[in-house]
């Protein structure tokens, strides 16, 4: 069974994610990029969600970080955040690649599904 | 009596007579010009008279004129000396005859000190080579004022920033003999704008948050098998309650567009882009809502060989989205609406536009149509939930891009947009994310 982290500080969306995942999935999550960042690097998820806007530390540094790791280097990682790809941000985060970059409030709750599910059989299977 | 004596005698006698009559004659002519010189003395005295009369006239005149030019000069001082923007006198080489107190309060420098330094040379040359060349450009060779904002420094380090008018005062063969500046300290003005737009901003990330997390569980419920079999209104309200919270969603991203073209930052991520397909994509994606209204929609594609374009998709998605929905929100059922995809004459420009059968816009509507907030009372009457921000952003996107936006409408016939976009731009491709 494919392993998804869930990095998101609002415990909405990771029970709703949580519900809708947990049937094709092993889950984990945190709420913190700082837990989300080393839950990564020890458990190797197939597919991180990753909120940017969240305490102790953003999104953004959980990317750069997660990039320089092995591991990191590689995972699959989509962005989910309402933060608009504004200029800063947005080069920020796409010089770290980022496998989708999502604004929650935009996009379908069914599409987010379907993408996961995309992203995640194109790896093969284990 | 001898001959002799006889005419001694005669002689004498004569000599006498002569005397006594040049006396009389002397006498007579003395008399005479004493008249004389009473007459012109007379007449002199009352030319003096005359003339003190009319030099006192004119010397009080004169004095009256003075005194009326002294308090207007004095109020034109008192003008400049008390303006709360900084005027600054300088001669053609820009050294400073005069700077007023509100110099020293905008830029901390005493007057003594501004005064003989070069202008700007204290508290400027803090902005590009090229904004100076042009405002000497300006004022030196085109003689005209200089209008522009200009970020200076304050004696203690402070920056601040300034709207600057800069005219130069000509000769009267017409060259500059000296330059008048003046300045207005905006720095708090646009402090107070910054932080509306930035609030604005920060409100709409913080509006989606919620939203976001209805919208998703709104999307849960209807999808969940339990509701398969839930009575139609039931299944009807769920529906209200999702596109009430879609709209809240789509004034809080159009918040956020309008903040963002607000500060100067319009992101995008330029990839090439097949505009074909795009608007085809659009195009599909509003035929529901089309259908729901009963409006006919319908795609042209006039030309089919259009290279890709530099653009940003999601950019220019909403800028037809936002077309399209305003043509079949004002355009009453059973009306059309026509999406027509082509080129422009000459051929260097790709042009899409829409075109409906609706309300139209009156003239006066269609010169603040893409003004911030603004809402045609026809716009208004018909449909009351429109934010105002649709076209300013259209707009603004367009014309990032280097396209233009064109408008033709005639009140109860219809309306018809026209974008351009430019075929050939050499925007570096940025890598861009799905």
């Amino acid at each position: 069974m494919k392993k998804i982290l869930i990095i998101e500080d609002e415990q909405a969306y990771v029970r709703l994610l949580r519900n809708k995942l947990a049937p094709n999935y092993e889950l984990l999550d945190a709420s913190d990029g700082k837990t989300g960042l080393e839950m990564a690097i020890n458990e190797k998820p197939d597919l991180i969600l990753l909120d940017i806007r969240m305490p102790i530390m953003d999104g953004m540094e959980v990317l750069k970080a997660l990039r320089q790791d092995d591991y990191g280097q590689f995972a699959k990682v989509i962005v989910l955040t309402n933060l608009e790809a504004e200029g800063k941000i947005l080069t920020q985060v796409t010089q770290d690649l980022p496998t989708y970059y999502f604004i929650k409030s935009d996009i379908k709750l069914d599409d987010l599904l379907a993408t996961i599910q995309e992203v995640l059989h194109e790896s093969g299977d284990d | 009596m001898t001959v002799n004596s006889l005419i001694w005698t005669l002689a004498i006698g004569g000599a006498i007579v002569s005397i006594a009559l040049l006396l009389i004659l002397y006498v007579r002519a003395a008399k005479r010009s004493d008249a004389r010189l009473a007459v012109s003395e007379s007449h002199y005295r009352q030319l003096f008279e005359t003339a003190q009369e009319a030099a006192k006239k004119a010397v009080m005149h004169s004095l009256d004129d003075l005194e009326a030019q002294i308090n207007e000069l004095r109020m034109f001082k008192m003008a400049v000396i008390g303006s709360s923007d900084q005027i600054v006198i300088s001669d053609v080489e820009g050294v400073v005859l005069y700077a007023n107190e509100a110099s020293e309060k905008i830029t901390g420098y005493k007057v003594s000190e501004i005064i003989g330094s070069k202008a700007g040379s204290l508290w400027g040359g803090h902005m590009e080579s090229a904004y100076y060349q042009e405002m000497w450009a300006t004022i030196k060779d085109h003689k005209q004022t200089f209008i522009a904002q200009i970020d200076n420094v304050r004696k203690n380090g402070q920056a601040y920033t300034s709207e600057i008018h800069i005219s130069p005062m000509l000769d009267d063969s017409g060259n500059p003999e000296y330059f008048v500046s003046i300045e207005r300290d905006i720095t708090r003005e646009k402090e107070i704008d910054k932080a509306k737009t930035e609030f604005v901003s920060l409100a709409s990330h913080q509006l989606r948050t919620p939203l976001g997390i209805s919208k998703w569980y709104l999307e849960a419920i209807r999808e969940d098998s339990y509701f398969k079999n839930a009575p139609k209104p039931l299944l009807a309200y769920l529906d209200e309650i999702y596109s009430s919270n879609e709209r809240v969603l789509s004034l809080a991203r159009d918040l956020l567009s309008v903040s963002q073209i607000d500060q100067g930052i319009i992101r995008k991520v330029t990839e090439p882009t097949n505009i074909t397909n795009l608007v085809k994509d659009i195009f599909n994606g509003m035929t529901i809502v089309a259908a729901q209204k009963k409006i006919n929609l319908e795609l042209v594609v006039t030309e089919t060989n259009i290279p890709d374009v530099s653009i940003d998709p999601k950019q220019f998605h909403e800028v037809l989205e936002n077309l399209i929905t305003n043509a079949l929100e004002y355009t009453l059922p059973h009306g059309g609406v026509v999406v027509t995809l082509g080129k422009a004459p000459g051929g260097k420009v790709a042009q899409v536009s829409v075109e409906d059968n609706g309300i139209g816009i009156a003239p006066a509507a269609q010169k603040q149509l893409f003004t911030k907030f603004f809402r045609s009372e026809k716009a208004v009457s018909t449909n009351p939930n429109g934010s105002g921000l649709g076209l300013y952003v259209v707009k603004s996107y367009v014309e990032d891009w280097g396209g233009q936006v064109l408008v033709k409408s005639q009140e109860g016939k219809g309306s018809t947009f026209t974008v351009t976009i430019p075929i050939n731009l050499k925007v570096p491709i940025k890598k861009g994310v799905s």
